[in-house]
């Protein structure tokens, strides 16, 4: 694990440094003289080469100091942490919208294979996917925000509100389900073709050759089967839970971690894309651990000693 | 498929009971002591000398000030108080006694005095804080060329009383130019607050994520990060408590504001090149019943640059014949939708130094042919144009331009990039010809970007009359030498072409009609003189 750790933080801190572009560069304003320009090129420590700054940086995480942005001044781990909450709201409830969605459209396609149903949501799967999250969004605002005035167009909170749940929540309705479109589609063809593949097999034949109901067969045997592909398609999704969603974002004023992470790549904020880095690194090691977890739970074949 | 059925009722309760939250709690509060202003991007900190030139400076304005406020009337710099009750200049032109407001005091109760200038001046020179304010101070006597301490060299500051203080310069200056500068670009810091913070910490010091001492008429609130920052009334504001009672500085996207006009949930947009309208929608929020379109004639051009160390691209006939291939009235009549004027340098048509007698060079693809000829240009050579990502409008010109050159011969390749590489690029001098912005102070020098060497001179030229020209600029005090110098410079800058500029664009904002009271500054932007917005009902 450490080795591995190591090796991230050596890869990214070096493609960071190779990327084109010049951090100072970034942050001055027309007029600014040179001496200020070098001044804050000495306060980021750009004038020293590239290991020393690396050894540098590793001390300090060392000691769990991420260091300072660039460009706002404020530590790295409040910058990146301010943005938690938020990125999960979004994202966690837009998982959980494509699940519920995705799931029972996907075994009903599959039950009712080339059926209109299954033509209808196989249509709309693809729309789903197709549809760029941009325009998406730019026609849900449209709809719900200005012709009927439902929704709020974006933001977290009611200015000068004092932010609580319902609004939130109120809020959050409208870029939640846009996000959660293109992820209902996905899982809804994995689901079908899983619940295709295993309604083929062996045990299920003997299932409905026993006489148990449809219903049964199909949520005792089949289903159960059928979700351990859409697991590890849940356990890869969980590192893009924090990585937030850039464009929902964008559109929809959320302060999220995809925003932070563009902001940060277009200042070429380096402290700030390396903690970003790190985190996303651990939570792609947790996210496959629970996976691996969830697969003992859905198939009793696997099990962990 | 009992099991569906179940699924289904969740979903559609979920979906129900989200819609049925009442309407009516969406938004801005409605009411004429609320005032929303729209910028595309969060700003990057509130310190008054160290955040970004655009979106942090815009809001750093209403909670600290400086001496006045500076704006450009029918081509005259007018000023107008900020902390400052009086300004003047000495007859040489080298003194400038500044007196504060006896009623200014900072946002927790202590007056603003001469010591909290001292304190900025000191702080801004010190060659450990980060800052880019130091060219604005750099003329000050005992101050290097980009506004550092010299350790053996008195500085040119002098306090006269709690209240009042001079200021003494290298030599004799423009006083428009130093009055627009220090007194309009470099806001007070509060020494009580700040006073024993070590210069190379301040710019991590958290007040300035929460600037909560500032002197300006409106006070911090909070800020949400990416969405809003919150103000609130001063209300001792010593030149008058603002009418506004509280404002709220929303980042929105530009492919939002329309939507958040027409719920009127916004009411001015923040500017020139932070906040504006775009193109395509700016037919539509000319029909909006309640909001007064607004275009300002900007204080920023496009250009596009030659890389001189290009020895093909050394000879100034084949610079003039890109100018005079490129279709610079159709960018500007159709790109822009005519929103926008040309003129062939880099002094604004705006500003009281243009020089209206220097005419763009026309469009003339025979007169672009003839001069390539001319000058022995290889039409088998294949030059880069980098174009940089991120400006709609500005990627398409590189397109017309790339057509426009291919007309005359000339084989042209795009190059794309976001933005940080772009500037790398230029820097770099990888590149052959490249497109960019700039938007800059009031005051006609422009050494930075045309002199030997300079900072932002991105092409890499050294024209030794320019030069020349630019340091006369700068060494005369007398504003009317200065005006011919500069229409020398724009002559010569016209016949040399370091770069074509593309267009003057102008901005397109907007206003709510309920709003009165609301100008924009030099730069173009709605943070001019904040205490005398008045906001009517909705």
């Amino acid at each position: 694990m450490v080795p591995i750790f190591l090796g991230i933080t050596v890869l990214s801190y070096l493609i960071l440094t190779l990327t084109p572009g010049d951090p100072v560069q970034m942050l001055i304003s027309p007029g600014q003289s040179a001496e200020d320009v070098a001044i804050k090129r000495r306060a980021f420590g750009l004038d020293q080469p590239v290991y020393v700054r690396y050894v540098k940086w590793l001390g300090e995480l060392a000691r769990g100091n991420l260091g300072y942005s660039f460009s706002t001044g404020a530590p790295v781990t409040k910058r990146v942490g301010e943005r938690i909450v938020p990125t999960l709201k979004l994202t966690g409830a837009a998982l959980l919208l494509s699940y519920l969605i995705g799931i029972p459209v996907g075994v009903l396609a599959a039950a009712k294979r080339y059926s209109a149903i299954d033509y209808l949501a196989t249509v709309l799967t693809f729309l789903g996917i197709s549809l760029p999250t941009f325009f998406l969004g730019l026609v849900g605002i449209y709809i719900f925000a200005l012709r009927l005035q439902w929704l709020p167009v974006s933001g977290t909170m009611t200015l000068g509100g004092d932010g609580g749940f319902l609004d939130g929540l109120h809020h959050l309705v409208l870029p939640a389900s846009v996000l959660a479109v293109a992820g209902a589609g996905i899982i809804t063809r994995y689901v079908r073709s899983s619940m295709l593949e295993v309604m083929g097999q062996d045990y299920v034949r003997t299932a409905r050759a026993k006489g148990l109901a449809e219903v049964l067969v199909m949520r005792r045997h089949a289903l159960r089967n059928a979700l351990i592909p859409v697991i590890t398609l849940a356990g890869l999704q969980i590192p893009a839970l924090l990585a937030g969603a850039v464009i929902t974002e964008q559109v929809f004023e959320w302060p999220g971690m995809g925003r932070l992470t563009i902001e940060a790549i277009n200042q070429r904020d380096y402290p700030v894309l390396m903690g970003i880095t790190i985190i996303a690194a651990v939570l792609v090691a947790i996210g496959n651990l629970l996976a691996d977890m969830a697969y003992a739970v859905a198939d009793p074949r696997i099990h962990y000693e | 498929m009992k099991g569906m059925r179940v699924w289904l009722a969740a979903i559609i309760t979920l979906v129900v009971a989200a819609l049925m939250i009442p309407a009516g709690a969406v938004g801005a509060p409605k009411s004429s002591l609320v005032v929303v202003s729209g910028m595309w991007s969060p700003p990057n900190n509130f310190s008054p000398i160290n955040t970004d030139s655009s979106y942090g400076y815009y809001v750093v304005r209403f909670i600290f000030q400086g001496m006045m406020e500076a704006r450009l009337e029918n081509n005259q710099m007018r000023f107008s108080p900020a902390l400052a009750t009086r300004w003047e200049a000495s007859a040489d032109r080298q003194t400038f006694r500044f007196t504060i407001h006896p009623r200014a005091t900072w946002h927790d109760g202590r007056p603003v005095t001469a010591e909290d200038v001292e304190f900025t001046v000191m702080t801004i020179s010190d060659p450990k804080t980060e800052t880019n304010r130091g060219a604005e101070i750099a003329t000050i006597a005992g101050l290097t060329a980009g506004g550092k301490r010299v350790a053996d060299q008195q500085l040119g500051f002098r306090i006269l009383g709690p209240k009042s203080f001079e200021v003494r310069t290298k030599v004799p200056v423009d006083p428009q130019m130093f009055f627009e500068r220090f007194g309009g670009n470099v806001y007070i810091l509060p020494k009580h607050v700040l006073g024993s913070v070590p210069p190379d910490q301040l710019a991590r010091h958290p007040f300035f994520q929460n600037p909560t001492v500032g002197n300006g008429p409106f006070k911090f609130v909070q800020y949400k990060t990416d969405q809003f920052v919150e103000l609130v009334v001063n209300e001792n504001y010593h030149n008058g408590a603002p009418k506004v009672r509280r404002v709220f500085v929303r980042i929105i996207p530009p492919t939002t504001m329309l939507a958040q006009l027409e719920r009127q949930d916004l009411d001015l947009s923040a500017g020139f090149g932070i906040g504006e309208i775009l193109i395509e929608d700016w037919d539509r929020v000319k029909e909006m019943p309640h909001v007064r379109p607004v275009t300002i004639r900007a204080p920023g051009y496009q250009f596009m640059v030659f890389n001189f160390s290009r020895p093909y691209l050394e000879d100034k006939r084949v610079r003039r014949a890109m100018a005079h291939a490129i279709n610079r009235p159709l960018i500007v009549n159709q790109l822009l939708k005519g929103a926008g004027e040309i003129a062939e340098g880099p002094i604004p048509p705006a500003n009281p130094y243009f020089n209206a007698a220097v005419k763009p060079w026309a469009y003339d693809t025979a007169r672009a042919r003839a001069l390539l000829q001319e000058a022995g240009w290889d039409f088998n050579r294949t030059i880069i144009l980098r174009v940089p990502t991120g400006n709609i409008l500005r990627e398409r010109t590189g397109d017309i331009i790339r057509e426009n050159l291919v007309a005359v011969g000339i084989k042209v390749e795009i190059q794309k990039s976001d933005f940080p590489t772009h500037l790398a690029a230029l820097t770099g001098k990888n590149y052959d010809i490249g497109l960019i912005g700039w938007a800059g102070p009031t005051d006609p020098d422009v050494s930075s970007q045309f002199r030997t060497g300079g900072q932002y001179n991105f092409g890499h030229h050294s024209i030794a009359r320019m030069d020349q020209l630019l340091d006369e600029g700068v060494r005369l005090s007398d504003p009317a030498r200065r005006k011919t110098i500069y229409n020398q410079f724009q002559e010569l800058f016209a016949d040399e072409l370091p770069y074509v500029v593309l267009y003057y664009p102008n901005g397109r904002t907007v206003i709510a009609k309920r709003m009165s009271g609301v100008n924009y500054d030099i730069f173009g932007l709605f943070d001019y003189l904040t205490y005398n917005w008045v906001a009517g009902p909705q």
